[in-house]
């Protein structure tokens, strides 16, 4: 079979698809949003790992995070960036429809970077969403953290100590 | 050209070869969609517009590379079917690629929706022209 010139085209464009894409499964960015509970810190969200299927999902907490309603809960987002370049990007917490949080997310090149907000656990107990058991006072809290256009989804179980 | 007797023997639809090389365009325009979705976490907006220009480039690379050195066997002796052949599959291929790109350009995010229509405009524009005037009639392996 002669090599054409097109056979060439094609070769050398499906070796750089080849790089191109090794390049970005190498050097990508990961961002997990992470609770702070009695533990210590319970991921919650994650985008960019590669093993959630087609879309990113919220990670359930394996154990309800204890508040008074008077707290106020501590998370963090966190990015992992592996790319050769800086990371910087601001974001917005975003809970039932409304801004509850923001700040900017930073990172050197090939390190991590993390930011941290809180929210209200009063604001968390509002959730109009399903709740189990009245007599556990446990809450399932969804939220957002929107970096641009990437939104990582994230859910945990909050419990009321007291009322 | 006298017409053809009733009793003449036709070729089967299908194959061997021909169902391998469809059996790889069916192949390779699912891989093309599940590429789309299914890295959208890992691929970077920017990363999936180069790989699908490449992609388009690769299969309209071979469509040419097929098309001056193949004797053009039709794919499926249908009524309606005969454009389909090893060179104008891989086309088809480059179009939807072409098209993948254009999707994922217009779903950059960095770049205003301004200029990405300008963009997509002017380009589909300049194809239109350098194709009707640069190549003439019968060039490219869709010529029956």
């Amino acid at each position: 079979m002669a090599v054409s010139r097109p056979l060439l085209v094609a070769v050398a464009c499906m070796v750089l698809l080849l790089g191109s894409v090794t390049f970005e499964v190498v050097f990508h960015r990961t961002f997990t949003v992470e609770v702070h509970d009695a533990v210590g810190w319970q991921t919650v969200g994650s985008f960019g790992t590669g093993d959630k299927g087609l879309r990113a999902e919220p990670v359930l907490g394996t154990h309800a995070v204890t508040v008074n309603r008077s707290d106020n809960v501590e998370f963090r987002v966190r990015v992992d960036n592996a790319y050769p370049l800086a990371y910087s990007h601001s974001y917005v917490v975003g809970y039932q429809g409304i801004n509850v949080g923001e700040g900017t997310l930073t990172a050197p090149a090939r390190d991590v970077g993390t930011s941290s907000f809180t929210i209200p656990a009063s604001t968390l107990l509002t959730n109009v969403g399903p709740k189990t058991d009245p007599r556990d006072n446990i809450t399932f809290v969804y939220f957002d953290v929107r970096l641009g256009n990437i939104d990582v989804p994230a859910s945990f179980q909050l419990q009321e100590v007291s009322r | 050209m006298s017409a053809a007797p009733a009793t003449e023997h036709r070729p089967s639809f299908f194959n061997f070869r021909n169902s391998i090389v469809l059996l790889g365009v069916v192949i390779t325009t699912i891989g093309l969609i599940y590429f789309a979705f299914a890295f959208e976490d890992i691929i970077s907006q920017w990363g999936r517009v180069i790989d699908f220009l490449l992609l388009a480039i690769i299969y309209i690379s071979m469509g040419l590379h097929f098309a001056s050195m193949e004797t053009s066997p039709e794919l499926l002796h249908a009524r309606g079917w005969r454009w389909l052949r090893t060179t104008t599959a891989f086309y088809l291929l480059g179009i939807f690629g072409g098209g993948a790109t254009v999707i994922a350009f217009l779903n950059v995010d960095a770049l205003n929706r301004a200029i990405k229509l300008l963009v997509v405009v002017t380009l589909g524009l300049a194809l239109i022209l350098i194709a009707a005037t640069r190549f003439g009639k019968g060039h490219g392996a869709a010529e029956q």
